[in-house]
């Protein structure tokens, strides 16, 4: 994976967090810690993070001295909810426009989380409720979903930018054999001049492809590669915040403060 | 071995490896003796009416004149039911065949003479020990037919309506229940018949000699007694005299005692009971369910997961030792047992075939060490079932799998590797997220290519989805490893592949059936 721009701060360094940053830091982005006990501080810093103790009553601010506050996104994945929640309150009580994806157990937990400011909150059981559910109802579903989760397959879901040069741009994508061509296939479209939202293309594939589409692309890695380069659009993004500030209100970002 | 016993012998083993044979008996041992087999419950019922009418017609009979019709009915008729009913149920009882067979098998084994005799009085034995039981001894009386001409026979009515217990299940817990009080209720009547005797012995003594009293003999002064202490008090029979009046008021005064004590005995025995008596309900209700997914440990998670399942119309049963959390899933419609999942003595209880009924077990308890347990278990009951177990240290997984979990899910990773996606593709993230929740009713759905398909569509390009708006993103293939992404159209179709298909969940329907209609 290439690297990103990005920075990430991971609030926490209970058993969920360590998860996250261990799958974070192979992504490249820029990493950092921030804990609230010595404990957690010296096992961060012994599992070669970069690690901060932080005062959530009083040292929010020390976040924009040690990260890039416009290209940061954070996770609150502390090991008890009050705390988590008061650090996502915390945090957004001093910048209202960041990111911030919060852990949280129950169903009634993420509810106080959103209320709290976290743009997304992942549900712990939820999330392995459902696991479990599509294991036993879809096993084929659900370990080709695992399989692109785990990077145990080359296939890969990926979201791709359409450029001013793009040699697709203005027609339509029923029109252009991609699947056949280039081997791979386009779930969904998000059209920024349409709506933020993302429509997925078996609704209808006739749709004009213009600039500054994202097309949201199943394949091979390398096929995806070839594809990218050829259609000349960044894999990955590079304006994430893009992303987060304008389409906040879309089917990403559901917080209250926008 | 002489001619007979080899005869024996030869004879026993052809029953034994008979399949009709076999087939018929357990036939009728699921008929009348097996309490979950389905047809069992007509019996049951048919049975009761026949007892229900010929009490009717014997009662009937007592004062008015029955058409002969009737009368035959049931003197012959039921009777003959009846004793069918009885000789089928003392043969399957037990096997004759078996004993005889084990018996010399053991006898080989010991390379002793084969002693024929001891082996046939051995398994008739066995169908002795059958006859001398209570319900045996009831069934064989109500056979007995009630003739005009013999009055004393009409005793057998009693019987036959005693019958009626064996079909019917309260009665057999109300039994169980006074057997779990022996003691208490020896005691008391004990006591009851202490004061009894001695109030009997007294009023006798007192009153018996005064030529106003109605106390006349001794079975007067028992009867008054016994009246009396129950607190029935007829009133035909009432001492005169002052010491008997006095002998009254103690027998009266242990009256009262005795008959609280025996409620409370039976009131706490219910209540001591009724668990076990839901127990058995549910239980009931489980082994009517023809498949089902188990859930070991009621935990936050399996909470979740018991409400998914069960709204896409899965059977669940839930297993936990927790009395609380049992009334927590009952309260949510579901089929619980408590028990110890780490126990074999729970899912022995079950009394059920497991690799046929259960579809998967789920391990979900929020301790890594039960679930291990819980796996340790189940996988010594069988090894075929499928296991699936949730992990909360990453340490465990191996663990788990080593006791025998086909599938570990360790919330951690999953939630790190979301976390990472997110971070990564916020687009691609949605996508995935929506596709697996269906939050914009998009589903990616399977499809297994079965022989109807087979029939009429022979490779990719023949199926009609993109008429249904479907997106086929590839297939899985028996016997090959890996996801085959994007198939070519000329790619040809086997039975049993595994098509993974992107759209909405109407349409995936729609094309389920149309291309098992065949082509127009």
């Amino acid at each position: 994976m290439p690297a990103s721009k990005r920075e990430i701060a991971i609030f926490g360094y209970g058993s969920y967090a360590r998860s996250i940053a261990k799958n974070v830091r192979r992504t490249g982005a820029k990493l950092t810690l921030f804990v609230m006990d010595d404990a957690l501080y010296s096992k961060a810093q012994h599992d070669g993070y970069e690690a901060y103790k932080i005062d959530m009553n009083t040292e929010v601010e020390k976040l924009s001295n040690l990260c890039d506050i416009d290209n940061l996104l954070v996770f609150c994945a502390m090991h008890d909810d009050a705390n988590n929640i008061f650090s996502t309150i915390s945090l957004r009580a001093v910048y209202q426009e960041l990111p911030i994806i919060a852990i949280g157990s129950t169903h009634e937990t993420a509810l106080k989380l959103k209320n709290a400011g976290a743009s997304k909150v992942i549900e712990k059981l939820q999330t392995v409720a459902n696991m479990i559910t599509d294991m036993i109802e879809k096993p084929v579903v659900t370990e080709l979903m695992h399989d692109i989760l785990y990077d145990e397959s080359s296939l890969k879901i990926a979201q791709i930018y359409i450029l001013e040069e793009s040699p697709y741009l203005g027609k339509f994508i029923d029109e252009v054999d991609i699947q056949t061509k280039h081997n791979i296939i386009i779930l969904g479209i998000v059209d920024r001049e349409l709506s933020m939202d993302l429509s997925f293309t078996t609704r209808g594939a006739h749709h004009c492809i213009t600039e500054s589409d994202i097309l949201v692309v199943i394949g091979y890695d390398d096929d995806i590669t070839a594809f990218k380069e050829f259609i000349g659009g960044l894999r990955d993004e590079e304006d994430w915040d893009y992303w987060s500030r304008e389409m906040g209100a879309s089917t990403l970002f559901r917080s209250e403060t926008e | 071995m002489n001619l007979l016993s080899r005869f024996l012998v030869e004879g026993s083993y052809y029953l034994q490896s008979a399949p009709r044979y076999q087939k018929v008996k357990k036939f009728f041992h699921n008929l009348l003796e097996n309490p979950s087999y389905r047809y069992k419950r007509y019996v049951d019922v048919f049975m009761i009416l026949l007892i229900l009418s010929s009490v009717t017609i014997l009662i009937r009979e007592v004062k008015h004149p029955v058409n002969d019709l009737f009368y035959d009915f049931n003197t012959y008729v039921i009777s003959l039911i009846f004793l069918v009913e009885y000789v089928l149920r003392l043969w399957v009882h037990s096997s004759l065949s078996e004993i005889i067979i084990t018996r010399y098998q053991k006898d080989e084994l010991l390379s002793r003479p084969f002693n024929c005799l001891k082996a046939v009085k051995l398994s008739l034995l066995s169908k002795y020990e059958y006859m001398i039981s209570i319900p045996a001894i009831i069934d064989l009386l109500a056979i007995v037919p009630t003739y005009h001409e013999l009055r004393v026979l009409r005793i057998f009515i009693l019987f036959r309506v005693f019958k009626v217990f064996r079909y019917t299940k309260s009665i057999q817990h109300f039994s169980s229940i006074i057997k779990s009080k022996k003691f208490e209720l020896y005691t008391l009547l004990m006591f009851a018949s202490i004061v009894v005797f001695v109030s009997a012995v007294l009023i006798y003594v007192m009153e018996a000699n005064n030529p106003d009293s109605p106390i006349n003999s001794l079975f007067d002064a028992f009867y008054w007694a016994l009246v009396t202490i129950s607190t029935v008090g007829f009133g035909d029979v009432v001492p005169i005299t002052d010491m008997g009046r006095a002998v009254a008021m103690v027998i009266i005064v242990s009256g009262v005692a005795v008959l609280s004590f025996f409620t409370s005995i039976i009131v706490s025995a219910f209540n001591e009971k009724v668990v076990e008596l839901y127990e058995t309900k549910s239980i009931q209700d489980m082994s009517k369910l023809h498949s089902f997914y188990l859930i070991c440990g009621y935990s936050d998670t399996a909470k979740i997961v018991a409400s998914r399942l069960r709204r896409n119309g899965k059977r669940i049963v839930v297993l936990d030792r927790s009395a609380e959390k049992i009334e927590e899933a009952k309260q949510r419609g579901l089929i619980a047992i408590q028990g110890d999942p780490t126990q074999l003595a729970s899912y022995k209880k079950f009394n059920i075939n497991f690799e046929e009924k259960v579809r998967t077990i789920l391990c979900l308890e929020e301790d890594d060490v039960l679930n291990v347990y819980i796996a340790l278990t189940v996988r010594s009951l069988s090894r075929k079932i499928n296991l699936i177990s949730i992990a909360q240290d990453e340490n465990n997984i191996v663990k788990l799998k080593l006791s025998g979990v086909n599938e570990v899910i360790f919330a951690q990773n999953i939630v790190g590797l979301l976390a990472r996606e997110f971070g990564g593709k916020p687009v691609a993230f949605e996508v995935f997220h929506a596709m697996r929740s269906g939050e914009q009713q998009m589903y990616l759905e399977e499809m297994v290519i079965d022989y109807i398909i087979m029939k009429n569509y022979h490779n990719i390009a023949s199926l009609p989805y993109k008429r249904f708006f479907l997106l086929l993103l590839g297939f899985y293939r028996n016997g090959e490893e890996h996801f085959i992404f994007n198939p070519k159209h000329f790619v040809s179709l086997q039975e049993g592949d595994i098509l993974v298909f992107l759209g909405e969940h109407r349409f995936v329907k729609e094309f389920t059936k149309e291309i098992h209609k065949g082509k127009k």
